[in-house]
């Protein structure tokens, strides 16, 4: 019994090389406020991410920019669903007999 | 009420999402209620009712309007229990009623007050070559602190408040009731992009307002 003869190896892909960004132009400021939210819901392309991060690394206003637009998201959330208000409170027993009777003239 | 015909079209086109599904007690409620129980529809406006008058609560400022919209909420969804297919709770399903129906009240009502404010003038603004106007600052880590917390909500209520209309609405169905964007753009009328982006501008419209009362001050 002879031993089966190994398989050519698989064609290597071709080799990837990270494209030098260092000389690359920054995305504008507009451009990274248009896409905050793109960027937060993770709807960036791998590409659109890096770009979009390498202009943070560089920009503190638009840094200060994401954290506020975060906060104010954060803000609206809380306002809405204080916790000093239940979410169950009682129903006003006025409103529960008005949709007793139009449940029954609905009937 | 006139608008429960459009409510159960609106309805239809808010399907309830998939969830964990009903639990026992929730089951044996919706027997009853098909089976014409009285009681059982005077507990599910006890069980439901509360949560039902929140979330009007949040879209409309009225308590009239507030209590006509959880009324007509739940005569529609009396008229369509058989409709419900059990995929999703009860109070999720009767969640998404109610904003249906605060919809179509919010819709039926002229906007009190003033004229509203141009969205455009709450929105960032750029030089030329693409930079920012003027530098954004940070806000206080501990946002507005010195504020009490129920100011802040009084606040931050108000801003949501003053925001156009057709963005306010965006703002209040995905960011508080969390409606997915799919579910918005139906009740709405609107494609999905045009749900993202009117929600993107409304964030960055409440920034705007809420800036100057959180921006971090200089320390001398």
């Amino acid at each position: 019994m002879t031993s089966p003869q190994n398989p050519p190896p698989p064609p290597q892909p071709p080799r990837i090389t990270t494209p030098d960004t260092s000389r690359r132009p920054y995305i504008t400021c507009r451009e990274v406020l248009d896409f905050v939210m793109a960027y937060l819901d993770g709807e960036l392309t791998p590409e659109q991410k890096h770009e979009f991060e390498r202009h943070l690394a560089v920009c503190p206003s638009c840094v200060n920019y994401l954290e506020t637009y975060k906060a104010t998201v954060r803000l609206g959330k809380q306002a809405m669903h204080d916790p000093d208000e239940p979410a169950t409170g009682n129903v006003p027993e006025g409103l529960i007999k008005a949709i007793r009777e139009a449940r029954r003239h609905q009937a | 009420m006139s608008h429960a015909g459009n409510t159960l079209v609106l309805m239809t086109a808010l399907p309830s999402p998939p969830s964990q599904g009903q639990d026992a007690s929730e089951a044996l409620l919706l027997g009853r209620l098909r089976e014409g129980d009285d009681a059982a529809f005077d507990e599910l406006v006890r069980l439901a009712g509360g949560r039902m008058l929140a979330v009007a609560r949040r879209m409309l400022n009225r308590e009239e309007d507030v209590q006509d919209a959880v009324q007509e909420a739940f005569l529609s969804a009396f008229k369509s229990l058989d409709r419900f297919g059990g995929r999703s709770q009860l109070t999720t399903w009767l969640h998404r009623i109610t904003v249906n129906c605060c919809l179509m009240r919010m819709r039926s009502q002229r906007r009190r007050g003033g004229p509203e404010r141009s969205i455009d003038d709450l929105l960032p603004t750029f030089l030329s070559d693409g930079h920012q106007t003027r530098n954004t600052a940070p806000w206080q880590p501990d946002a507005a602190s010195g504020i009490e917390r129920t100011e802040v909500r009084d606040l931050v209520r108000e801003k949501i408040d003053e925001l156009p209309e057709a963005y306010r609405v965006v703002l209040l169905l995905r960011d508080i009731e969390e409606i997915s964007t799919e579910e918005t753009a139906t009740a709405l009328g609107l494609s999905v992009n045009a749900v993202k982006t009117r929600l993107h501008r409304a964030r960055q419209a409440l920034r705007t307002l809420l800036e100057p009362h959180f921006v971090a001050r200089e320390t001398p």
